[in-house]
């Protein structure tokens, strides 16, 4: 018993030995293990973070499970939806925007104002005091619009809805759930837009036109949103998929949840196979040790487990390091810059999932694996075979020898290291896939802003023929009238109304878009060409054909606001538009529905003259102007999470490559180094041994790079097609332009590293290297 | 003045107490085209003065002077050049490439050699004009020692360095690679110097030295040198 505890301890003494002896791999290992745990539990802890920290908020305020629009809710209507079986509770209140004229021409706000305390959507109070439910004098701010203007508590504000001034005192300031993010175009802008919170006995005379519906556990959505339809005809029904607000918040946590599968795969598969690439040399390199054990009579399985220790030792400390580190920077670099845009009271931690465990211990499982695969192929040879050093690997001719005149024109150096790649094609190979990974991978990032951006600024300044916007109020004036009045290379109007999207038993609240059939300035078909509009049907976006599964030939209904019957269509287009979920339908059909009279809820202009630009900003029922170029700026901005994860992948990338051509090239370097000895002694130069050194590499370099590139494309389009976007079509696009940067990026980054191996050259020791075969 | 003299050289391995003198205050000469046989058991020196001498360790002490050129006070690049222009190497393990046929790892020293002679021309000196399209583990220890002299004389070296180079083959080639290096010598006028541990290689050599202890023991001048096939192995 004695003797086998000193056995063991004699082999533990040389495992850590050995490990301090071959640090540098060791280090490998360890890194590589980590940054294959660390990207999973990155992503998986921010979408976990982000969805636990969302749904707590949602949960702890009452989030509304429906949101229902009418034109005005009477107390039968609220008792009848109270009645529906499911529905849990209902509170009526009053929604509306409402301008601040005090604060700014373009600035506005929602307003709520419910009938009691708001108990559904209940307000988070940030600072100051809640609302009386008597107080017909105070409001509740939104916090981030009350920091964007410069307002606090005890401030007042005056909101202003068609020409009737009301004034408030902000006796508080708030987040609200139902507002994780506050949109009025494309991206919060909370110096311009933000929300409040009244009591309706404050609005003398407004309508309550909205009604928040939460329901029982377990209760049937859609049998609950069908007898709202039924109780309510007119009615535009959101439920928590098709609000803004919440679906942009979940969406966001689907994106990093989607994410979780795409790279943490890369990371695992590049880590085994360096770890696989690695240990086989280590394994190999004890052989004669092996062999020695083996001879002293330690019996096969002490000789086995200690060699595990090899794999297991550092791919247990990599995998826990990555799982720790990836928990606590990745999710909170990623939350913060998610919560610029999303409105989260509190950060919650979530545990570390069971999954995380799961890829951890996976990790260190592929780990042990792949060295016993390294151990059983070198311990299966006879004792006394394996006292013997092995013969060094056979060189044979290549395939590009076949080609004798291509051949014969290579020069001594290229065709000597054209063999020796062939002679080492496992290094040779995953030196090739670490360097594709990595070029996949900077071009994935590359393509990915690449993509978006390209998406974007088709829509913007493709899409969109028009160089300004004018948004106009209810008392709007008819479209000639305003042809007839500006000066501007075109004047068009476009009449935008929410309605009530059903097809196929489902329904989706989305915005028609009415256009005139002479219309320029909209360019909808497939590359941003002219279509004409539909004469009997409607057509629709790409992305709400996307979501709703409608084609050509579909028959929907649409429900105008107010309106207790749907108008039947059919779906007679699908335009190629990258952003909006939209509906579009003809000027002329519009007059055939008798709906009342086209009338712009915005004015499109191209090049207006700066008098026309003037007039509309001193027109009063003009309420804000929009630039496409701006709109394009804004768009990219709200990307900034999204471009945080590329750049975050440029970093992967690079530590990637750092480690694999390092790791590979000290290798390469450790194992030819009786070969470069053996060059010296001829008489080669430093300069030409490490010049045939940087050839080889750079041989290696551009093949890996090149073959990264079409995987870097596809895995772009993997990204993008994972990434759900609510309200854009993303097509992966990436150029030339790119694929060359990210090649050269990748190319100069391992030539670098090639450089810093080859400056160990003067360190060969001739003498030590060529003493023998040992 | 000899060809080669090493006056005094000293090369001490460590520091203090653990310091080892591998080659201890040696003196000895060798003349143009001479075969010198440096003769000793194990770590008495030979590799160490070998090593001195090509260029590839640098000593501690001492002058080594080859032709005109004093190698003791060479630095790096001009040690490169040296054994580039001057040296050839033959080990007892041959440190040929794998990657590259018997052909190519002769062509491999013409690379870097301006006067280098013919490597065909060579490889049929050497006795293998039939086997130079095959690599090194196609061929036999001999074949690939035979290979690893052609190496060194293709780049036409005053001196032909050459370290146990019958070390790991059987008699009978043994034989054969010290005819091709006593014919060398007599055809081309090399100074060829063989480490050996084998005393029965010494009375092929024109020349002799015994060390023993990192010392020269004995350096003697043989007049009538054996042919190889007389040797006794």
């Amino acid at each position: 018993m004695v003797a086998s505890n000193r056995h063991k301890n004699v082999l533990r003494k040389k495992l850590w030995r050995d490990i301090s002896r071959s640090a540098m791999q060791f280090v490998a290992i360890v890194l590589l293990c980590a940054l294959g745990t660390w990207v999973y539990s990155g992503l998986d802890g921010t979408w976990r973070m982000i969805e636990l920290s969302a749904e707590t908020y949602f949960q702890q305020t009452n989030l509304a499970d429906f949101w229902v629009n009418v034109v005005s809710l009477s107390k039968a209507d609220v008792d009848n939806l109270k009645n529906i079986r499911g529905v849990d509770s209902v509170q009526a209140r009053y929604t509306g925007e409402m301008d601040t004229p005090d604060l700014g021409e373009d600035v506005s706000l929602l307003v709520h104002a419910y009938q009691q305390t708001p108990q559904i959507n209940k307000p988070v109070l940030r600072s100051g005091e809640n609302l009386n439910a008597d107080d017909t004098r105070g409001c509740l701010l939104d916090e981030a619009f009350a920091a964007a203007n410069r307002l606090t508590v005890g401030d007042s504000v005056k909101l202003t809805l068609d020409n009737i001034d009301r004034t408030f005192v902000i006796r508080g300031l708030i987040l609200s759930s139902e507002q994780v993010i506050t949109v009025k175009d494309v991206m919060p802008d909370p110096a311009h837009y933000g929300y409040a919170l009244v009591n309706w006995q404050a609005l003398d005379g407004l309508p309550l036109n909205e009604a928040v519906m939460t329901l029982e556990n377990g209760a049937d959505a859609a049998a609950v949103e069908k007898s709202i339809q039924n109780l309510l005809p007119g009615a535009l029904v959101l439920t928590q998929k098709t609000h803004a607000s919440t679906q942009r918040m979940r969406s966001e946590v689907t994106m990093f949840h989607n994410l979780t599968y795409v790279f943490p795969g890369l990371a695992f598969a590049v880590a085994a196979m360096i770890v696989l690439s690695t240990l086989t040399r280590m394994i190999e390199n004890e052989r004669t040790q092996i062999g020695t054990l083996k001879a002293l009579g330690y019996g096969r399985t002490r000789i086995r487990n200690h060699y595990l220790n090899y794999a297991f030792v550092p791919s247990l400390a990599g995998a826990l390091i990555g799982l720790l580190v990836g928990r606590y920077t990745l999710p909170d670099m990623l939350y913060n810059m998610e919560t610029a845009h999303y409105i989260l009271p509190q950060k919650i931690r979530p545990p570390i999932s069971l999954t995380e465990w799961g890829m951890t211990g996976l990790m260190v499982l592929l780990s042990v694996l792949i060295c016993l695969y390294a151990y059983r192929k070198e311990a299966l040879e006879q004792t006394a075979a394996l006292l013997r050093p092995k013969p060094p690997r056979a060189g044979s001719r290549v395939f590009l020898e076949g080609w004798t005149s291509v051949w014969a024109k290579l020069s001594f150096n290229t065709k000597m290291i054209v063999r020796n790649i062939a002679r080492n094609k496992g290094r040779t190979a995953v030196a090739m896939v670490g360097l594709l990974c990595c070029n996949m991978l900077i071009i994935c990032a590359m393509g990915l802003q690449e993509s978006v951006d390209a998406c974007v600024s088709d829509y913007y300044q493709g899409t969109v023929g028009y160089t300004l916007r004018a948004d106009l109020d209810s008392t709007a004036g008819t479209l000639e009238s305003y042809q007839n009045r500006l000066s501007a290379a075109r004047v068009e109007g476009i009449m935008e109304t929410r309605v009530s999207l059903r097809y196929a038993g489902e329904s989706r609240a989305v915005v028609m878009n009415v256009l005139k059939e002479n219309q320029q300035l909209m360019r909808l078909g497939q590359n941003n060409t002219l279509v004409p509009l539909p004469k009997t049907g409607i057509a629709i976006s790409r992305k709400l054909a996307d979501i709703t599964g409608l084609k050509t030939g579909d028959p929907v209904q649409i429900w105008l606001p107010g309106d207790d019957k749907g108008l039947a269509f059919t779906v007679d287009a699908v335009y190629e538009t990258n952003i909006g979920q939209s509906i579009y339908m003809s000027g002329d059909l519009w007059d055939q529905l008798h709906k009342g009279a086209f009338q712009p809820t915005a004015l499109l202009l191209k090049d207006p003259t700066p008098l026309t630009v003037h007039q509309l900003e001193q027109a009063d029922e003009v309420t804000a102007f929009k630039d496409p170029k701006a709109q394009y700026r804004l768009t990219m901005t709200i990307m900034d999470s999204t471009t945080a994860v590329f750049n975050l992948m440029y970093g992967a990338a690079l530590g990637l490559a750092f480690v694999i051509c390092y790791n590979m090239g000290l290798i390469n370097f450790t194992e030819r180094t009786r070969d470069y000895a053996t060059l010296k002694v001829l008489g080669y130069h430093q300069k030409e041994i490490r010049g045939l050194m940087m050839w080889e590499n750079n041989l290696v370099t551009l093949l890996g790079t090149g073959l990264g590139v079409w995987p870097g494309v596809l895995l772009t389009q993997a990204v993008l097609s994972s990434v759900h976007s609510e309200n854009n079509v993303f097509i992966a696009h990436v150029s030339l332009q790119t694929m060359l940067v990210a090649s050269a990026i990748t190319c100069l980054f391992s030539i670098l590293i090639e450089w810093l191996i080859t400056r160990k050259v003067p360190s060969i020791n001739m003498v030590e290297a060529l003493k023998s075969v040992e | 003045m000899s060809y080669i003299t090493f006056d005094k050289v000293c090369k001490v391995y460590g520091e203090g107490e653990s310091a080892v003198r591998a080659a201890d205050n040696v003196t000895f000469g060798i003349e143009k085209g001479e075969l010198c046989v440096v003769l000793g058991p194990s770590g008495a020196g030979k590799t160490t003065v070998l090593n001195l001498l090509g260029g590839m360790d640098k000593a501690s002490g001492g002058v080594i002077q080859v032709g005109d050129k004093t190698i003791t006070t060479m630095r790096s690049p001009q040690l490169t050049e040296y054994r580039r222009l001057d040296v050839g190497f033959v080990f007892q393990f041959y440190n040929l490439m794998p990657s590259l046929t018997a052909l190519e790892n002769v062509e491999l020293a013409r690379q870097v050699c301006p006067n280098a002679l013919d490597p065909v021309e060579i490889m049929r000196q050497v006795g293998l004009e039939k086997r130079m399209s095959n690599f090194p583990t196609q061929l036999s220890g001999g074949e690939q020692q035979r290979v690893s002299i052609a190496r060194a004389l293709c780049k036409n070296p005053a001196l032909l360095l050459c370290d146990e180079p019958t070390g790991a083959l059987d008699s009978k080639t043994g034989e054969q690679v010290l005819d091709l290096l006593a014919r060398v010598s007599k055809t081309y006028h090399t100074t060829v110097v063989i480490i050996t541990h084998n005393a029965s290689i010494a009375p092929m050599g024109d020349r002799v030295i015994r060390m023993l202890n990192g010392t020269i023991a004995e350096n003697t001048v043989n007049a009538n040198p054996a042919k190889v096939e007389d040797i006794a192995w």
